[in-house]
């Protein structure tokens, strides 16, 4: 499972994408979402958001 | 129970109507009978021991891990007067299986100091060990540290039976108290737990607590909220704008006040499953929706892109695709 960045809000917050390992996304969330900040303190970095 | 008439007192009932627990809010836990499943009837426990994040896989407030591998949760019908339970299934190379729930502060404040009874229905067709504990948060509704009150076993069989136990709550437990059910290597088999009841008692368990189907929705809906497509026609979610050529922003305002602002937007994975209505025609999503920030504790905002068909500022609506019925939307502000 990772994290990716999925849209910059005009607030200027990042929302990502979970994508599961089966590459399916069921989730997306802000960054202050407590599983999504579990992952990022684990030593995780979100990939960047497709161009 | 005793009706005792005096001239000096008038009429005192003793004993059951003047227990603590008789009245009002006595059963803590919210879905005790496990008749609430928003997630669905099934789902697969959480992989490890969880600190703030379980997963709930099924029913509603009520989390599951498994260590080793992980197990299926279910909601099952019961028997007799008793409509639902919930059931682990046990797997190969499951090494301990927890179900707990997380009780919020502002729902056992009135706990700390006072003695509790813990009851519930329990079978097990593989092990016939089955630990409880008893913790509170270490701050408030936090549970990323906590401390143990009490812990215990119940000796339980392949037959559904109840179990109590009381638990003495610490003065210092004012910050949420947590129960959790434990087994061991439940690798085949199925473990059976229903009629949860946690409740203010210095005697005896009482009787179960049986809420309207309503109210316990609504309880369960400030800790989780899913709105699922009927199936019939297309299913609106909920009303915004065309915020550009591409993309809809729209509002849906949950039916309870949420514990907590939810951080993140659950959908079905499938982008067709959703679109704009508006103008007298459905556009497809071209990608699933997504969480939006002015989210609050009372009203959710989705962003969903389509091609570039939208007018700009229009007003539109969220709606599911045409006759879908897996389409949805959830929203989480578990403990």
């Amino acid at each position: 499972m990772i994290y990716k960045i999925l849209l910059i809000n005009i607030d200027g917050l990042a929302i990502y994408a979970r994508i599961e390992d089966d590459g399916k996304c069921y989730l997306t969330c802000a960054e202050d979402h407590p599983e999504f900040k579990e992952w990022v303190e684990a030593g995780n970095t979100p990939l960047p958001a497709e161009e | 129970m005793t009706l005792a008439i005096s001239g000096t007192t008038g009429i005192t009932l003793a004993t059951q109507f003047d227990s603590a627990s008789t009245f009002g809010f006595k059963n803590r836990f919210i879905n005790g009978a496990m008749q609430v499943a928003q997630r669905g009837t099934t789902g697969t426990s959480g992989s490890a021991v969880p600190t703030t994040t379980p997963t709930y896989p099924s029913i509603d407030r009520w989390y599951a891990y498994a260590t080793g591998a992980t197990v299926s949760v279910a909601q099952i019908a019961g028997t007799g007067a008793i409509k639902n339970n919930l059931q682990v299934s046990g797997a190969a190379s499951v090494t301990a299986v927890g179900v707990g729930q997380r009780i919020e502060q502002l729902n056992c404040y009135d706990l700390a100091g006072s003695t509790c009874t813990l009851s519930v229905n329990m079978s097990n067709s593989l092990l016939t060990t089955v630990t409880w504990t008893a913790s509170y948060a270490t701050s408030a509704n936090t549970w990323s540290a906590k401390t143990t009150i009490s812990t215990g076993t119940f000796t339980v069989t392949g037959t559904l039976a109840n179990y109590t136990t009381q638990i003495v709550v610490p003065a210092a437990a004012t910050t949420g108290i947590e129960i959790l059910f434990t087994v061991g290597a439940q690798t085949s088999g199925t473990w059976v737990i229903g009629n949860a009841q946690f409740e203010p008692s210095t005697t005896v368990a009482t009787s179960f607590d049986y809420r309207p189907y309503g109210t316990e929705l609504m309880l369960c809906q400030r800790y989780y909220y899913r709105t699922t497509a009927s199936g019939t026609s297309y299913s609106i979610f909920g009303t915004g704008w065309n915020e550009s050529t591409t993309t809809g922003n729209h509002s849906i305002r949950f039916p309870v006040t949420m514990r907590i602002r939810p951080t993140a937007l659950e959908q079905s994975n499938t982008a067709g499953h959703y679109g704009v209505l508006y103008a007298g025609t459905f556009i497809v999503a071209t990608s699933v929706p997504s969480f939006v920030n002015y989210t609050n504790s009372d009203m959710a905002a989705v962003l969903i892109t389509t091609s570039a068909v939208l007018t700009a500022g229009q007003g539109s609506a969220l709606s599911s695709q045409l006759n879908i019925s897996s389409a949805y939307l959830g929203w989480s502000a578990e403990l």
